[in-house]
């Protein structure tokens, strides 16, 4: 029997599928990269996804889960003839608990769907999942643990590992383990946290325990902008030092403020060098303190003004700025590159200096548009494929931004994982020791080496030679 | 006290090493005892308010590190103790009470440098409050009893403290009551429940929590804190089966409402039944120590 066909054995007529238009359709994340399908498979249940894993354990054939396939690091992108296993049929949600603040989910629930579902199932209690990654309309829970996938609010609310409780994973034996529980994890090693965030490569959650936020009562959402960057960014780091910890602290530069102005009209100041976007939640005098409290801080580092959303139409519209900006930046050029690292808030300035002096030797336009209260850049390469040449200055530029990151104290990943993408830059971190700590982790789950191989750790071979491109790929 | 070359130098040569801090706090001790000791080095490296973390040796007593926080108006996620250090409170992994406003003890560990079963030197994480480079060794390592390697520097994530706090206590005689005070508080730090009353903890601007309490139908009276649990066990239950769990120690057990944590007085153990957990866990110990010679004293039963 073939692959495909001991996979159709155990599941549904219409499940699985080589043909040629499902082939190129999942051979490739949201990244750059494209890879090569062995099978595409839609399972509907944990014992289905467990029926494919055995089945390529027989086969010795290695398998990827995906969402929707939104991941910008390739963390999705099948090689050598995976099994691509298409999680979005699972997409119920199973269980609300809106006194005890958690919800049973399957991975394949859309992130906004699972705050939508609560709300439908339980409107009185005014709770959502707190993880808000750009792409939140479209990117699956699932597919946030994955990558431990961040977004604007995670400055106070803190990433998505914080607000899972549990998972059941279908291990790469075909096993199903429990990694958590409702109840508070105690004494013993978390399997859950080493879970969350550890890209395909550890098992396929199955069903995914969420914690489940408060709204909150009173919010109020500030743009203010600078006349330099460096004014903006010493903001950020003043805030901090003083104790505030906003639900959200966002920059826009000049560049990015202009093209999403002319797609969304919000009256945006394009003509300030950089605006900051921020948000402080809670109770309605700790919000009207903390409020009053940056905006004189932001004044006293050179604001040139802070406009308050008066209502809710006007927050939502300075959202929908942010959160549009890189579809926004198809005005200004056909493609982009999107970069995650992060720094120390205090190298902020020049962390971006070094990133648009890197731009402009490279003869690349960049723009910025990142979570500024984390540190968490993310400089956006604009460019049109069609010119020759374009794309090596753009990975150039791109590996130099890396290791300015790197050198100013910085990580490689604040949220978007690192998968193949930054596979061959994790030797700037970590030392061969290092390295190979992780990898034992990664075989004490996977022990097969099935379970989504040739990502975040770089081979030996490979350790030397920084951003070698992987066999099989092509960017 | 010791620093990290003597770690090193106790995991090369002795046949089995144990680490310890001020041995304040309860471990599962098992049958065997380590042929030799060490602890690890104490004190604070970097202490960067505006970055909100702070670097510090394992051994740093918790008091010590939280009073110099302080002086900045910050402070770690780390229960309350007032002897133990910085490296048991993680190695125990067990959450304080500020559980439910403030989150678990395992996400505050942000990068860590240990030493392996080899007597190498291995870092994981990193310094910034954000990243996702890589697999999670830190929150694997909180809880875990130092039976993967011997952590011996830390960087913690810190947080602002609020501008005030305060604890309440009321009569909260039933479970539809109890549920009612579950979701009448905004992001209340703690409620405790032990069948008849409860205790709340809330934070922050002094008005908004005056406002709180005055539009909840109850009268709450402000208490100096929680009630006393040392010589307590914890049990972990469901937060929806926590009322009965509670309801069924007469009075003397307290739970972590929406936390799934009870604190009652009789020894309770509960063994894993997860058997592909477990497998994973056999291979996770394998991997980082295969002969078992790290702290051989905690019973692996626990884990």
């Amino acid at each position: 029997m073939t692959l495909v066909d001991d996979l159709a054995a155990g599941l549904p007529v219409g499940s699985v599928t080589s043909r040629a238009v499902e082939a190129i359709l999942y051979a490739h994340d949201a990244s750059e990269f494209e890879g090569r399908v062995g099978a595409v498979c839609f399972p509907e249940s944990t014992e289905q996804v467990q029926h494919i894993v055995r089945t390529c354990a027989h086969h010795g054939v290695p398998f990827v889960a995906r969402g929707s396939g939104t991941g910008l690091a390739g963390g999705a992108t099948p090689l050598d003839g995976a099994v691509v296993i298409v999680l979005t049929r699972m997409n119920r949600v199973i269980q609300v608990d809106p006194v005890n603040r958690l919800a049973w989910v399957e991975p394949g629930v859309l992130n906004l769907d699972a705050s939508r579902a609560v709300n439908d199932l339980e409107p009185r209690y005014g709770l959502h999942f707190a993880p808000d990654p750009s792409s939140q309309q479209s990117c699956t829970v699932g597919g946030n643990v994955a990558n431990n996938s961040g977004g604007p609010h995670c400055l106070a609310e803190g990433v998505t590992s914080a607000h899972v409780l549990a998972c059941d994973v279908v291990l790469s034996n075909g096993d199903v383990a429990r990694f958590g529980s409702e109840g508070q994890h105690e004494s013993g090693l978390d399997l859950r946290g080493a879970f969350v965030g550890s890209e395909g490569m550890f098992g396929i959650a199955t069903r995914i325990c969420i914690r489940l936020t408060q709204n909150p009562p009173a919010m109020r959402t500030m743009l203010i902008d600078f006349s330099s960057v460096r004014d903006g960014a010493d903001t950020v780091g003043a805030i901090i030092a003083d104790g505030i910890v906003p639900a959200a602290l966002e920059m826009m530069d000049r560049l990015c403020l202009e093209a999403v102005e002319a797609y969304i009209h919000a009256g945006l100041p394009t003509d300030a060098a950089a605006a900051l976007l921020v948000e402080v939640t809670g109770l309605r005098h700790q919000v009207g303190a903390e409020a009053e409290h940056i905006a004189d801080i932001a004044r006293a580092h050179g604001a040139r003004s802070v406009r308050v959303a008066a209502d809710e139409a006007e927050r939502a519209l300075l959202w929908k700025g942010r959160k549009t900006a890189f579809g926004a930046i198809a005005r200004i050029k056909p493609n982009y590159y999107l970069h995650d690292t992060v720094v120390p808030r205090r190298a902020l300035p020049d962390v971006l200096d070094r990133v648009y002096e890197i731009a402009r030797r490279h003869d690349l336009l960049v723009l910025n548009v990142f979570h500024a209260g984390d540190g968490n850049l993310h400089p956006l390469l604009v460019f049109d494929r069609r010119e020759p040449g374009v794309l090596d200055r753009v990975h150039a530029a791109g590996e130099e931004i890396v290791r300015a990151s790197i050198a100013a104290g910085g990580v490689l990943s604040g949220e978007h994982g690192i998968g193949i993408e930054k596979r061959d830059f994790m030797p700037l971190m970590f030392s061969e020791d290092d390295l190979a700590a992780q990898m034992a982790l990664r075989n004490a789950f996977d022990p097969s080496g099935l379970a989504n191989p040739g990502k975040v750790i770089p081979s030996p071979a490979a350790c030397g030679d920084v951003h070698a491109v992987p066999d099989g790929v092509w960017i | 006290m010791s620093n990290v070359a003597d770690m090193i130098d106790a995991v090369r040569s002795a046949g089995s090493v144990g680490l310890r801090g001020h041995s304040s706090r309860k471990v599962p001790l098992g049958e065997r005892r380590p042929d030799v000791w060490v602890g690890a080095p104490s004190g604070v490296v970097e202490f960067q308010a505006d970055e909100m973390t702070v670097r510090c040796g394992a051994g740093t007593p918790v008091v010590e590190l939280q009073s110099l926080l302080a002086e900045r108006r910050q402070f770690v996620n780390l229960p309350d103790s007032t002897n133990g250090t910085i490296g048991g409170a993680l190695a125990t992994g067990v959450s304080g009470l500020h559980t439910l406003g403030c989150g678990s003890i395992r996400d505050t560990l942000l990068e860590m440098k240990f030493v392996d079963h080899e007597g190498r030197l291995v870092k994981a994480g990193g310094p910034t409050v954000k990243n996702v480079s890589g697999f999670d060794l830190c929150r694997l390592f909180v809880g875990s009893f130092g039976v993967l390697g011997f952590a011996h520097e830390f960087v913690l994530r810190t947080r602002p403290l609020p501008s005030s706090r305060f604890w309440f206590s009321a009569g909260v005689a039933n479970v539809d009551e109890l549920r009612e005070v579950q979701v009448a508080f905004f992001r209340p730090w703690s409620l405790l429940w032990n069948g008849e009353r409860a205790w709340l903890c809330l934070a922050g601007d002094p008005r908004d929590i005056d406002e709180q309490i005055a539009a909840d139908r109850r009268s709450w009276e402000v208490v100096g804190g929680p009630p006393d649990l040392g010589g307590m066990t914890r049990r972990r239950v469901a937060p929806n089966a926590l009322p009965d769990v509670v309801a069924a120690g007469a009075g003397r057990a307290v739970g972590e409402v929406g936390v799934g944590v009870v604190h009652q007085p009789d020894p309770f153990f509960e063994p894993v039944v997860d058997r592909a957990r477990q497998a994973v866990v056999e291979r996770v110990l394998r991997a980082f120590d295969p002969l078992g010679r790290l702290n051989p004293q905690i019973d692996r039963a626990y884990l």
